[in-house]
């Protein structure tokens, strides 16, 4: 992989001064066939469409960090000058995918591009693991409570109220947790009505 | 014909599963030879590249990173235990690689790095414990291998048995390589503890041992049936015909059903492996998978996971079971729901089973 690298794929913002490192960086880029722009000072947010972005480590950057270091549909590598305090604490609060420390070696590119790229993919997959059981999660929640309306309203058991909660969704195809949403959310209305 | 696509093939050929993840390898085995025999995909044939972790979990994560690293493959069809899907999984999701898991299982697990096409319990363990309860009774007996699998699957089938007013009687666990004389001196507990079910996530080599034991017990299993998950053919086959009569199962395929697509497929098997072999629960899960995935890669036509992945979501598939789909949001399989209880040939004879794939619910949110 090293030596014929192709980010054919990549669509890169650098958000960093145009001097020696920023001359570098974006030469770099633009041999590996990725589609890259110069973007200073920093704006607050990038295109949706950005999958990459280099960012000096800059209080003037911060709030581009924040986003795009929690937004991890990003892949965020940072360039670090040591040299300077309150970029080193702004680091520590955004941590992105990868960082080069200033003035920049051309042979930290490559690793520190490949690292951002793997590791905002890994938290990607992960985040969207994370929604799906949090999703599990409501819905296993909606159904125990109209499971438990159902029993007591129709006097049913257990699997007889699992049962009618799955036929209502397979007849109407949508998954069993709405339909158990709509159970507790009519039950409260009617309950509302009573008082 | 241009580059091969190279896959991964993680099925124990040795140790004890081997007995049935051999037959998962020839399901495998067999869907890739039809593939490439019909040209490949895209005019490109299918390779394998094979390994035999040897029922050792350890070596099941070993060789998945050296697929998804040195090999430099990125789809791998594989594992049976479920000990062994959960070594591979941080690998996977790590290295960003597919794997293809042809194996019932106990569920409540979602990876967006795996693709389930085995049952989950509430295609399998929920239809058997209603039937259980209402033809022979509510005592139920539980006896398992000692790792993940049993045990999780026995806490669901506790579960459903509270719910229907059942309860477990005795609880008992056994190594993996537990000898025959272990199982017969449980059958004397088994006796003293009069159940009305004996219900067994015994797995592999061991299976044969405990319907052995069963019957050198004298039970009935007209009165006290062994019913099971994971007792198919292959195992029916090891422990012999006498033994294993009257037992039941619940699986999505036997190879005795009666749908447009199976008995060509047996056919197929049988000329290719010999005619003393015979189809599976997990021989048909490690087939179709394969196909879909040669139906999605045709049209991604890239092996990279993140743009395959949405090509097999929602695909839909005439498996020899019937019409299944692999559920969008789950990533787990709509799969058929059957009972089967062997006959005195060693077969098994369906005697219940859903009108249609059932969608699975891995997390059993609505049972």
């Amino acid at each position: 992989m090293i030596g014929k690298v192709s980010f054919a794929d990549m669509r890169a913002v650098v958000s960093h001064p145009r001097d020696a490192d920023g001359e570098l960086i974006i030469r770099f880029f633009q041999r590996s066939e990725a589609l890259v722009q110069f973007i200073w000072p920093p704006p607050d947010k990038i295109d949706k469409h950005i999958n990459f972005l280099v960012c000096l480590v800059d209080p003037a950057a911060r709030a581009l960090l924040e986003t795009t270091t929690t937004e991890s549909a990003v892949a965020v590598m940072g360039i670090l000058d040591p040299a300077r305090q309150e970029s080193l604490r702004l680091l520590s609060e955004v941590t992105p995918h990868s960082v080069i420390m200033s003035p920049v070696a051309p042979a930290a590119l490559l690793p520190n591009v490949v690292v951002a790229k793997h590791n905002a993919k890994f938290q990607q997959r992960l985040n969207v693991k994370i929604s799906k059981l949090e999703e599990t999660l409501r819905s296993y929640r909606k159904v125990e409570q109209a499971k438990a309306i159902l029993m007591r309203q129709r006097q049913i058991d257990e699997p007889e109220a699992y049962n009618f909660l799955r036929e209502q969704a397979m007849r109407r195809r949508v998954p069993v947790g709405v339909i158990a949403s709509a159970v507790v959310d009519l039950n409260e209305v009617l309950s509302d009505e009573k008082k | 014909m241009y580059e091969p696509w190279r896959v991964g093939v993680l099925f124990s050929q040795s140790g004890n599963t081997a007995v049935i993840e051999e037959t998962q390898l020839r399901g495998t085995l067999l869907a890739i030879e039809e593939i490439n025999g019909e040209g490949g995909v895209n005019d490109r044939e299918v390779i394998p590249i094979i390994y035999d972790p040897a029922s050792n979990c350890e070596s099941f994560a070993r060789l998945a990173d050296r697929l998804l690293t040195e090999d430099g493959v990125s789809t791998v069809f594989g594992c049976y235990t479920s000990s062994s899907r959960k070594a591979v999984l941080p690998v996977f999701e790590r290295r960003n690689g597919l794997l293809w898991y042809p194996t019932l299982y106990e569920g409540f697990e979602y990876s967006p790095n795996i693709i389930y096409t085995g049952a989950a319990p509430n295609q399998n363990s929920v239809e058997l414990v209603d039937f259980l309860v209402k033809n022979y009774g509510t005592r139920f007996y539980l006896i398992g291998s000692d790792y993940i699998y049993p045990r999780e699957s026995n806490r669901i089938i506790r579960e459903l048995l509270r719910q229907r007013r059942g309860e477990v009687v005795g609880e008992h666990y056994l190594d993996l390589e537990a000898r025959p004389s272990e199982f017969r001196l449980l059958m004397r507990d088994v006796a003293n503890c009069s159940p009305n079910v004996i219900f067994s996530t015994v797995v592999g080599q061991a299976t044969a041992f405990l319907y052995q034991a069963y019957a050198a017990a004298g039970f009935s299993s007209r009165f006290m049936p062994i019913a099971s998950l994971t007792t198919s053919e292959a195992e029916v086959k090891l422990m012999g015909s006498d033994v294993a009569c009257g037992h039941i199962t619940a699986a999505p395929y036997f190879e005795s059903v009666n749908t447009p697509g199976n008995a060509s497929f047996v056919s197929r098997y049988k000329k290719r492996f010999g005619e003393d072999e015979r189809t599976n629960l997990c021989v048909e899960a490690a087939y179709f998978q394969v196909r879909i995935f040669a139906k999605a890669l045709a049209e991604a036509n890239t092996m990279d996971p993140d743009i395959l992945r949405p090509f097999v979501l929602g695909s839909e598939f005439d498996a020899p079971q019937g019409r299944i789909t692999i559920d969008r949001d789950s990533s787990h399989t709509s799969l058929w729901t059957r009972l089967g209880r062997v006959n005195d040939r060693g077969e098994f004879e369906v005697i219940k089973e859903s009108g249609q794939a059932v969608k699975p619910d891995p997390y059993l949110i609505s049972h």
